[in-house]
């Protein structure tokens, strides 16, 4: 048969071995000293609201609205918020710059109307357009122009807005305008409006002070005996599809052993789920439903990939004389596969590779935490297969066969059923090798 | 082996256009004014709250064991509630052996703002209606709601407390809203020859009239104050003796609070009240952004995979190409449901995400075949034979693996979508997008059997059969003798 590789997986499967070993060794030390595993509040329960917003706010003066916030709500008065930062990919809906994320501490699980009252906070304390000006102007003339520049945006409605004043001081007064809730006001409305205002007053200088406008962009609240139940469901579906697929591969695979195949290939298997886990540690994404079905897609993916496998090695061992060490059976199996298991793993990264790179240019972190833990997972499933699951049942298979040579050896007869007589283990072991080595060379000689 | 026909695989290549074209584009015609949908494109796909933002929430009793029949009623006062609202394209899922309710509903984007809070706790107001004597203090009121909404409690004192509580309010109460027929919206003069007002009439059944007419004559001249919950929302003064059994509130109302109203009055009070155990609000604009990433995603996969099968595997890489076009449009139409008598499937990130997978996946069948033919031109044999050796020895490979991720496909549905398999155990979840990604996998991978390998199959073999494509060269051996 065409054969382009000639890599023996048998004898190198100890560097294989202790390859993935190590690599597993080095994360766990880092998961257990360094970092952290992180759970996503659907499985612990708990509270996360994100804001976006756009101006220059300092983060600190953020904090502290909501701490003060927190305090005035009797149900959160003892809670508390940790607070993290980051960018916002503006849209023609959100055109915010900036996002800040709230994450409850303590697994607690808030209340619409709790959560209602901090963004009123936020939104009261940092509002929407502002504007200050000096000398003397007729209230009814400004809110005229504003609303007039207001009608002609294409993205503002019409009336929505509503005015407050104040006098910082003698010099400069200030005009607010608040606008119907989570309307999205664009860097061009604020200067359509901010225009329209110095054509109209030239000599008053009016100023765009504008700060901020929050907006909830999402929120999530579990309440914690919920999300362990959700945690404990989607282990059992993983258990499930776990022990669907043994007996589905044991079924398919009798002939060659089915049930030691199946069970090599779940070893394979929980091989590729610690290294999904782990790259959920390492890049620092909390454990959520991404996980779960990151999980059960690398496990049908990688059993497809074994499964390729141990078809090929059926029909070799179909083909070849029985006496044929299943070690070379399986070498040979191995390689002609290779080609086929690698163009498949390019395909699928392929796929998978393009939705990482495009979410991360978008930056969209839902998609990142599934797409990367899926073409890592991707890539450990070929290589267990190839790697791990099959040496791994050939040096299963080796150790049943010097089983039973053992036991033919000893009545002289092979096509008698066996019967055990005692023998020394040693003298055994001799006469298992020599039968072994003869074995091989006979096999090397018709696969050349 | 039985000739497949030259023409077939002409045949199979328009199928496979055609099916593509119609899936991704859609058919429509126009009839006079009105758009009139043949075959659904992709525009026509109810897309997920996480693209198109939206609410998700589970409501559940606050602290009562509900019975069957209430968790009922309950559900059917929600779906009016939303109906009300205009908000048609909603999910809604009770689970009666953990007495909950999850509601689903997508952000509504034309005529008002997203305000998700707002629209929780309107579906979530217990909404009773009360006429009382007299003008109570609104915390007098709130507090007792407070304490009758206790009455599941376990703790004996709570339980009594709360009862104790509900009788004050029955007593307090003169009409409620059970009494009440039905409920209509209106702008009518509210004193004779004043100006028009926005009202809410009311229209009380036989009980209700009388409790009313008892009501207005024992209250002549003093205030009448009607009660939403804890709030008022009216105080009249009785003027008139009112035996008809009509009666109008009357405040500061305009159209839309006025029709809010009544249809908050006509949909029922809720048996009892609920609270909001957990909730997920998306926002419209962090959605959008998402879709057209994975709109690129899928693109440029599709390119990548076409050089690569087209340069690895020469002609039937091709095959192998148009076979996938032949899938996508599969999974196209399972979730758009294709025919507009079919309801489109709610497609989530997860789920594009399991498409754009399946495509990759897709492809190994091909890959498995075009290796296996491969291996047979090395050793000699006429294409024919090749082709038809290669085939058949692959197959089983195929099958197996594809079964392993319909094994999967088919656990993410049960446990994730709307069967729920496991929650008498666990409890309903809320993770309706990992249902997504569930089914896209299976519509993958039953198209891939139609598509990658059957449809690839009779182009395979019916293409050989020209006589300029008989290079062996093409399919993947070396040149032909």
């Amino acid at each position: 048969m065409r054969q382009t590789f000639h890599i023996d997986f048998i004898k190198k499967s100890k560097i294989f071995f202790c390859v993935s070993l190590g690599i597993m060794l080095v994360c766990l030390i880092l998961n257990l000293f360094a970092l952290p595993t992180l759970v996503d509040i659907q499985f612990t329960g708990g509270t996360i609201i994100k804001y976006s917003y756009d101006g220059d706010i300092k983060q600190g003066d953020i904090k502290k609205t909501v701490n003060n916030t927190l305090k005035g709500i009797k149900a959160l008065k003892n809670d508390k918020v940790d607070m993290s930062f980051s960018d916002n990919m503006p849209t023609k809906q959100d055109p915010n710059h900036k996002i800040v994320t709230l994450q409850f501490v303590g697994n607690k699980a808030v209340s619409v109307d709790d959560k209602a009252a901090i963004e009123e906070a936020l939104q009261n304390t940092f509002p929407g357009l502002k504007f200050t000006y000096a000398g003397d102007v007729k209230k009814e003339d400004i809110e005229k122009t504003i609303n007039k520049a207001i009608a002609d945006s294409k993205t503002l409605k019409k009336d929505s807005a509503s005015y407050s004043y104040q006098n910082s001081n003698k010099e400069t007064k200030t005009i607010t305008l608040k606008l119907k809730k989570n309307t999205p006001v664009t860097e061009d409305d604020r200067n359509a409006i901010t225009s329209a205002l110095q054509t109209a007053f030239p000599d008053n200088q009016f100023k765009d002070q504008s700060k901020s406008t929050f907006r909830e962009a999402s929120s999530s609240s579990v309440d914690a005996s919920k999300g362990t139940n959700f945690f404990l469901k989607c282990l059992a579906a993983v258990i499930l599809a776990a022990v669907l697929m043994i007996f589905y591969v044991a079924l398919r695979f009798r002939k060659i052993g089915g049930l030691s195949a199946g069970v090599m290939a779940v070893v394979a298997l929980i091989h590729d789920l610690i290294i999904v886990y782990f790259v959920f540690v390492i890049f620092r994404m909390p454990l959520n439903d991404n996980f779960i079905a990151v999980v059960l897609m690398i496990l049908g993916y990688s059993l497809n990939d074994t499964i390729v496998i141990y078809d090929r090695i059926r029909e070799n061992r179909r083909k070849s004389s029985p006496r044929t060490p299943i070690g070379d059976i399986v070498n040979n199996s191995l390689n002609q596969c290779m080609v086929r298991t690698i163009c498949t793993s390019i395909t699928t990264i392929i796929a998978i590779g393009s939705v990482l790179v495009v979410s991360l240019i978008f930056r969209i972190d839902s998609i990142v935490s599934f797409a990367l833990p899926m073409m890592i997972g991707l890539i450990s499933g070929s290589y267990s297969s190839l790697c791990i699951a099959a040496p791994l049942w050939v040096m299963w298979k080796n150790h049943q066969n010097k089983k039973k040579t053992v036991d033919k050896l000893d009545n002289g007869n092979e096509n008698k059923p066996t019967v055990k007589q005692p023998i020394s283990k040693k003298t055994a072991k001799k006469i298992a090798a020599k039968k072994e080595s003869a074995a091989k060379k006979a096999a090397k000689k018709p696969a050349e | 082996m039985k000739r497949v026909g030259k023409p077939v695989f002409f045949i199979v290549l328009v199928i496979i256009l055609t099916l593509a074209y119609t899936s991704v584009f859609g058919v429509y015609g126009e009839n006079g004014d009105l758009k009139v949908t043949y075959i659904k494109g992709i525009n026509d796909i109810r897309w997920g709250i996480d693209i198109n933002g939206g609410v998700e929430a589970v409501f559940a009793p606050n602290g009562k064991d509900a019975t069957e029949d209430e968790m009922e009623s309950v559900k059917a006062i929600l779906e009016l509630r939303l109906v009300s609202q205009n908000i048609t394209d909603y999910e809604i899922y009770p689970d009666y052996t953990n007495d909950r309710i999850t509601i689903r509903f997508p952000a509504k984007t034309e005529d008002e703002a997203y305000d998700p809070n707002a629209a929780i706790d309107e579906l979530s107001a217990t909404a009773s209606l009360r006429f009382m004597g007299g003008t109570p203090e609104q915390s007098t009121i709130s507090n007792l709601i407070e304490r009758a909404n206790k009455i599941g409690s376990d703790k004996k004192e709570e339980k009594e407390d709360a009862e104790a509580a509900l009788k004050e309010l029955d007593e307090m109460t003169l009409v409620a809203g059970k009494d009440v027929k039905n409920a209509k919206a209106a702008y009518q003069p509210t004193d004779n020859g004043g100006p028009s007002e926005h009202v809410v009439l009311l229209e009380l059944n036989s009980e209700g009239a009388k409790k009313f007419d008892e009501a207005t004559a024992q209250y002549r001249g003093q205030q009448i104050s009607i009660w939403m919950d804890d709030e008022m929302i009216s105080a009249p003064t009785v003027n008139a003796h009112i035996t008809d059994g009509s009666a109008v509130i009357s405040g500061s109302f305009d159209a839309t609070s006025a029709k809010k109203m009544a249809d908050t009055i006509n949909a029922g009070a809720l048996p009892f009240s609920l609270k909001v155990e957990s909730f997920s609000t998306i926002s419209p604009s962090l959605g959008s952004s998402a879709l057209a990433a994975m709109g690129y995603a899928a693109v440029v996969a599709m390119i990548l995979i076409f050089l690569f099968m087209v340069i690895m595997y020469r002609l039937p890489g091709f095959i192998a190409f148009i076979g996938l076009m032949g899938q996508m449009s599969i999974s196209l139409i399972a979730v758009s449901g294709y025919f507009p008598s079919f309801p489109s499937f709610t497609m989530t990130i997860p789920g594009i995400a399991g498409m754009i997978l399946s495509i990759g996946m897709g492809v190994d069948a091909n890959i498995i075949t075009a290796e296996r033919v491969k291996d047979e031109l090395y050793s000699g044999k006429t294409l024919d034979g090749c082709i038809r050796n290669g085939t058949k020895g692959s197959f089983s490979a195929i099958f197996d693996g594809n079964i392993t991720v319909i094994i999967v496909a088919i656990i993410l549905i049960l446990v994730f979508g709307p069967a729920n398999i496991l929650s008498s155990i666990f409890g309903v979840s809320t993770t309706g997008l990992i249902y997504a990604f569930g089914y896209t996998l299976l519509v993958g991978v039953i198209g891939n059997f139609i598509m990658g390998v059957g449809a690839s199959r009779l182009m395979l073999k019916s293409i050989s059969g020209y006589k300029c494509l008989r290079n062996k060269r093409l399919y993947g051996g070396k040149k032909s003798s």
